[in-house]
């Protein structure tokens, strides 16, 4: 709260916050979604048990599905405001990276976590997602395997896709966080572009 | 159900009120910068920057922590029209973790080293070379009781409107000298200046002039690409402390 910023600063600084807060909401509903699923609730009887039978249980899991959406409309916004505001410009560049990077793990969140209901939608839309992705020059056709677990698409494509989705990319957006709020805290917030420095002529014959 | 929605209610409302509450009533309830003495008399400073204590702006981290460097009015250096008495000077500039070693007094009296990027700014206005510097941040100074009082940090070209800077002199608590004071210089400080000095490049890596020096070849350079990509990063991470030496 009683962090220096720089002059004009607005709205637009909050959206890196807002981000933040929308991938922070993203494991409590996971978390109570694997916590209230038992074995006997296996399957496709998961979302339907959630939606129906736990106690706001339909809310929860309207969270974790449009929240996922939220945070890439979030992160969007975030990267205008930064590249408009020309935040990413030295000493910011490796934060820019590394926000590039958490782009890109977003969206291997959104491919892995669309598959996870395992409906009619989820499961061709993922079977189309894997063959672009089998398309692309030397690594497609390996990174097409991975993906599915082997040559079909099944229950070892479910297996491998939650088990991405749930431990592998969450952990490194959560480093990758650390290091970006680091670096934020470190290098501090950019001003608008629009802000000029001032001129004082008592101030600026004493510079050095 | 009717105690659920107005529950949910005002959770909502807090969750936008309270935040709001406490921005506005943060800055005028604790945001009052202290002045702390640099428990020396006016007349004391020499004409060339010292050390006078370790100083810390809170709350903005690695950023917040300085070294004031303070010296009289020389009239080889002020010009008229209005020179102040003191000059207090940042080890930062506004370039965010960029610290600056002052080097012997006796050695080089007006020379500040600055490690980001590794070039040498003689003082004032004029640099070896290179896009030109930024100016390092300075600090309101009074006197109270036949001392000299180090207040808040401000920043050359971001707080400079005459408004502002009575308004933060007139913010400016008024702990007394006697409780607020530290000894000027330590031990350190008390001879000439021995801060570490940051490297510098050697003459290899040393920027020529376009069509001067040996050609770089390809595996000169691979040689050099660990070296520069970790200084790329330390230069913007700072995590090496921001004065190596």
């Amino acid at each position: 709260m009683f962090r220096k910023v720089p002059k004009g600063t607005n709205w637009f600084y909050t959206l890196g916050s807002a981000t933040l807060f929308a991938f922070l909401s993203r494991p409590s509903p996971a978390c109570s979604w694997r916590c209230t699923t038992t074995r006997r609730h296996a399957g496709l009887r998961v979302g339907a048990h959630i939606t129906n039978d736990v106690f706001l249980g339909e809310f929860v899991r309207g969270m974790h599905k449009w929240g996922s959406s939220v945070m890439v409309i979030l992160i969007f916004l975030h990267m205008a405001r930064t590249f408009f505001f020309g935040a990413y410009k030295y000493p910011r560049e490796l934060n820019w990276i590394i926000g590039v990077v958490l782009v890109i793990l977003t969206f291997v969140m959104s491919l892995t976590g669309y598959l996870l209901p395992f409906d009619q939608r989820s499961y061709w839309a993922t079977i189309v997602a894997a063959n672009i992705n089998g398309t692309g020059p030397l690594v497609g056709p390996f990174l097409s395997d991975f993906l599915r677990g082997g040559a079909d698409f099944g229950a070892t494509t479910l297996s491998r896709f939650y088990a991405i989705h749930m431990m592998l990319v969450p952990g490194l957006i959560a480093a990758l966080i650390g290091a970006h709020l680091y670096l934020v805290a470190k290098l501090g917030t950019t001003a608008p572009p629009w802000l000029r420095a001032d001129k004082d002529e008592k101030l600026r014959e004493e510079r050095v | 159900m009717t105690l659920t929605a107005h529950g949910a209610g005002a959770v909502a409302v807090g969750a936008f009120a309270l935040p709001a509450l406490g921005f506005a009533a943060g800055s005028a309830l604790f945001d009052r910068p202290p002045a702390t003495g640099a428990g020396r008399r006016p007349d004391d400073f020499p004409t060339t920057l010292r050390p006078a204590r370790d100083h810390d702006v809170a709350g903005i981290g690695e950023v917040g922590k300085t070294t004031v460097y303070m010296r009289a009015r020389n009239d080889e250096i002020d010009q008229p029209p209005n020179p102040p008495a003191r000059r207090a000077r940042s080890s930062r500039s506004r370039r965010a973790a960029c610290t600056s070693a002052a080097r012997s007094a006796t050695s080089r009296p007006r020379a500040l080293h600055l490690p980001v990027p590794r070039r040498r700014l003689r003082l004032p206005r004029q640099v070896d070379g290179g896009p030109p510097v930024r100016p390092l941040d300075r600090f309101y100074t009074r006197v109270r009781n036949g001392q000299v009082e180090v207040g808040p940090r401000y920043s050359v070209n971001s707080s400079s409107s005459a408004s502002r800077a009575t308004a933060i002199r007139r913010r400016t608590s008024t702990a007394s000298a006697s409780t607020s004071t530290r000894p000027l210089l330590d031990a350190r400080s008390d001879s000439a200046m021995k801060l570490p000095l940051p490297p510098r490049p050697d003459a290899s890596s040393r920027a020529q002039a376009p069509g001067r020096g040996r050609a770089r070849k390809p595996l000169d350079q691979a040689k050099e690409a660990g070296h520069r990509a970790v200084d790329w990063v330390d230069e913007r991470t700072s995590l090496s402390g921001g004065r190596a030496g």
